[in-house]
């Protein structure tokens, strides 16, 4: 990948630019260093709302106007307000890319929140949070993040609760929009076709003269650890999905890298241990997986089958978590995880916006823009050993969630 | 927009043809290190006989299984041991495998993948094993409420048609699938001469055609190739005879909300034409903000959480649908919107902006799509199958050159309001509302 340029606009806001002259597509990521996590818990699901309300008026466009605006450029458009980030993505073909780039401007600076779309949006996001007990995986991991986070802000679903949102005012709106944009927090990332030079002046004519008054958040309550739990929901299924849930690290710290390639080679792919010893050993589950959140504090570290032998299934992944802290991995099953890893880092790279959203973020959460140059190394210097360390400090005494028919919750042993 | 450009962007650089039969359509781009491969097996789930349902499904996933000379699940390591990636998919029509892997490993892997495709050794043990994955998949299937939708539609939509089996078959077809049964499958139906390699990446176009031709080409034929071989074959026009309206109600334990699914059957994939256009009246009643019925119905009365709208391109007959999810007490008046809304673009047609707004977004849906080797290997490998190479490029035509009148009459040709099937899906134990007969 060509390097990324760097360099600030007049308001203090980072500017990074990737030119690829190749295609004539610009994708452009406008990123905020903080996210949901900052706001209370009785305004869970504040950033969704929020998010779903940004793109409905500023003060020079309705929403209609602004859907107009995207549709004739068949540009594309997306508000992610996630735990620890805000982040906007927005794609486009070159011709487009300074239309696009005020309209961005006008949402990031001047979203107009009206009252009847908060109405409107409130009113749709509650029957998403009906919808989301259909999602199996989604839900039942929503259950052991209430668990694991107790009173920190990770403990709040995303689309946050039937009671939260429906006391939610279109003030609340405004606050949180004050609490989460501002050109101090602001990263903006540019990968096309156009040449940084111009990109910049773009940007500065744009965003350059944004300069609001800072507002200054409370510190996160630090996360206390929790005794594992047994957690069963029940639902009518053919299937019980099990769950085993256990508080990894944050993505600061040195101990991600190789908490993450434990997790790759758990559950990521046909090759993975957990594919094998599950599926393909054993033909106990369809899908078998893990995963790692990628947070500024402490993010879980799950696995997961879905299946109709729950008992055996979770058996298994019992077997499988502690045999990670018995004893190292092998050199060659180490080698070929980091393989994997490294080259799926690579293939995930492929698109403007791909590269966009990676620069970004990475600079945004802390880690820098230059982290993903840095990662092919860093990741070969992880050994198995240390990975051994960190399985044995990470994961052991899991707490156990199980989605599934009563029936079935009532004779699988949890012990 | 440099057109001239563009229009490149959507042909093949080349296509070959092997002495035993494989066709090899190429995409060159200098630009990415990443080699995509997609191979297309003109086998799927309407080409099967009584007593072999859900069999090519079970087959794709038996592939993975090995060959004499392939262990099963070293093809997984070795791919997945360079950072590549591989899976594989299934429908009516066809079965698909693709990897994408750098482009100094695909010399490598290639010969690997093309004996795992066409080498399967389907072994007895494994079959077993494999077959509770099956089984599995097909529990979480029945599981998810949005799968139960899209199968009564497709039992209803085509009726006595090979379209109307659910792709992954019965719990009980596929628990009595033999080894030996997918063994014959294999050899009739993986034939060189019908298959398609489709690459995309980085790599000049000679490199591919040698790489393929060193992979595959000492394959052959295991059978004579009776010609295409369709079980129940017609055509689109003779899969339904006169517009009917169906209306099929369906409950489902895990829905939290209602689903409701309006369908027309439309033209066979390579009426490239009228296939384009309906995709333009999709976009224009149903994707995105500004569309009719998203505006309408979300936008303005927030009667439905959320709606689209889709043509679907298929071998022999594609469909168009229109879908939401909603409370069960609004489906009366929301097909009464669907249906106003139809009807004002049969009759008035819809606007030059709508028209122009809806070209863009499949251009553009088109162009971004062209940074992916991954995403172009499959659309050339695709449109190669169903018959044409330039298939791509030729919708890419339409979508300049496509008129009001072309929409009107689509509108009115393909979705007639007293001919469409109608599916809901409701929470269990609720009444839904309809609207008068």
């Amino acid at each position: 990948m060509i390097p990324p340029w760097l360099s600030t606009l007049g308001n203090g806001t980072r500017l990074l630019v990737v030119h690829n002259p190749i295609v004539p597509i610009m994708a452009i990521h406008v990123g905020f260093g903080r996210g949901s996590a900052i706001f209370p818990r009785d305004k869970a699901g504040l950033g969704s709302l929020l998010a779903a309300v940004l793109t409905k008026g500023t003060a020079a466009h309705t929403s209609q106007e602004i859907a107009t605006l995207i549709a004739d450029w068949g540009a594309r458009l997306s508000i992610d307000i996630n735990p620890d980030s805000t982040e906007i993505t927005a794609k486009c073909a070159e011709e487009d890319f300074v239309p696009l780039l005020e309209l961005l401007a006008a949402v990031v600076q001047s979203p107009t929140f009206p009252e009847a779309e908060v109405e409107r949006e409130q009113i749709l996001l509650l029957q998403a949070i009906q919808s989301r007990q259909e999602q199996v995986v989604a839900s039942l991991y929503e259950r052991v993040c209430a668990h694991l986070y107790g009173e920190h802000p990770y403990a709040q679903p995303p689309l946050g609760s039937v009671e939260t949102i429906s006391a939610l005012t279109r003030e609340d709106l405004v606050w949180g929009y004050h609490q989460l944009f501002h050109p101090q927090q602001m990263v903006i990332t540019v990968v096309g076709s156009l040449t940084p030079t111009q990109i910049q002046a773009e940007l500065e004519r744009t965003f350059g003269g944004w300069d609001p008054e800072p507002v200054a958040v409370a510190p996160f309550p630090a996360i206390a650890p929790v005794l594992p739990a047994c957690l069963t929901v029940p639902q009518a299924s053919q299937q019980t999905t099990v769950m085993l849930a256990y508080l990894g690290c944050s993505v600061l710290s040195p101990d991600f890298l190789p908490l993450s390639l434990l997790m790759h080679y758990l559950g990521n792919g046909l090759s993975s241990r957990l594919f094998q010893e599950l599926r393909e050993k054993r033909g106990l589950a369809y899908e078998v997986s893990a995963f790692l959140g990628m947070r500024r504090d402490r993010a879980p570290f799950v696995v997961y089958a879905g299946t109709t032998t729950p008992q055996e299934a979770l058996t298994t992944l019992r077997a499988e978590m502690a045999l990670l802290c018995q004893e190292p991995l092998t050199e060659p099953t180490w080698v070929s995880v980091q393989k994997k890893v490294l080259g799926q880092y690579l293939l995930g790279q492929q698109t403007t916006m791909q590269i966009a959203q990676r620069l970004g973020w990475y600079e945004l959460i802390g880690l820098g823009y230059q982290f993903a140059e840095d990662y092919p190394r860093r990741l070969r210097e992880i050994t198995p050993q240390m990975a051994w360390r960190v399985a044995q400090n990470y994961l052991h005494n899991p707490t156990i969630a199980l989605a599934g028919s009563p029936h079935t919750l009532a004779i699988v042993s949890m012990e | 927009m440099r057109d001239p450009l563009l229009n490149a962007l959507f042909e093949p650089d080349f296509e070959h043809s092997f002495a035993n039969g494989i066709t090899l359509v190429g995409k060159s781009m200098p630009v990415t290190e990443v080699v995509a491969v997609d191979v297309w097996i003109p086998t799927g789930s309407r080409h099967e006989q009584p007593g072999e349902y859900g069999i090519s499904h079970f087959l794709e996933h038996m592939i993975f299984k090995g060959t004499p000379t392939l262990a099963p699940g070293e093809f997984d390591r070795l791919i997945e041991g360079r950072g590549g990636i591989t899976n594989a998919a299934t429908s009516q029509d066809y079965t698909h495998y693709y990897i994408a892997v750098a482009q100094s490993d695909l010399e490598e892997v290639l010969p690997v993948f093309a004996e795992l495709i066409l080498g399967a050794g389907i072994p007895e043990g494994e079959l077993e094993r494999e077959r509770l994955v099956v089984l599995e998949e097909m529990r979480r299937a029945a599981d998810n409420p949005d799968h139960c939708t899209y199968h009564t539609l497709m039992e209803h939509l085509f009726p006595e048609h090979p379209y109307s089996r659910p792709v992954l078959g019965s719990m009980d077809s596929v628990a009595a699938l033999t080894a030996a049964q997918l063994r014959a499958y294999h050899r009739r139906h993986y034939c060189p001469s019908r298959m398609v390699v489709a690459v995309a990446g980085g790599m000049d176009p000679e490199a591919m055609i040698a790489t393929v031709e060193k992979s595959f080409a000492c394959f052959g034929d295991a059978e004579p190739q009776p010609g295409s071989g369709v079980a129940g074959a017609s055509s689109g026009e003779d899969l339904w005879d006169g517009p009917r309206l169906l209306r099929v109600e369906r409950e489902h334990p895990r829905a939290e909300m209602t689903r409701l699914c309006l369908a027309w059957p439309t033209v066979a994939v390579h009426q490239w034409q009228d296939g384009t256009y309906c995709e333009l009246l999709a976009v224009i009643l149903g994707s995105g903000r500004v569309s009719r019925l998203v505006q309408r119905l979300r936008e303005d009365y927030g009667w439905v959480r959320g709606i689209g709208c889709h043509h679907h391109s298929q071998d022999l007959a594609g469909y168009f649908s229109i879908s939401a999810h909603l409370h069960p007490q609004d489906l009366g008046r929301v097909e009464q919107v669907i249906r106003q809304e139809i009807a004002a673009v049969q009759q008035e047609g819809v606007t030059p902006a709508e028209l122009a707004r809806a070209k863009r977004s499949l251009q553009r849906e088109l162009l971004f799509s062209s940074e992916s080797p991954a995403q172009m290997a499959s659309l050339f490998g695709y449109y190669c199958l169903m018959g044409s190479r330039t298939g791509l490029g030729l919708a890419w035509q339409c979508l300049h050159t496509a008129t009001l009148e072309d929409i009107r009459r689509v509108a009115n040709q393909y979705l007639p309001l007293d001919g469409y099937t109608l599916v809901t899906l409701s929470p269990a134990g609720v009444e839904a509302a309809r609207i008068p007969d």
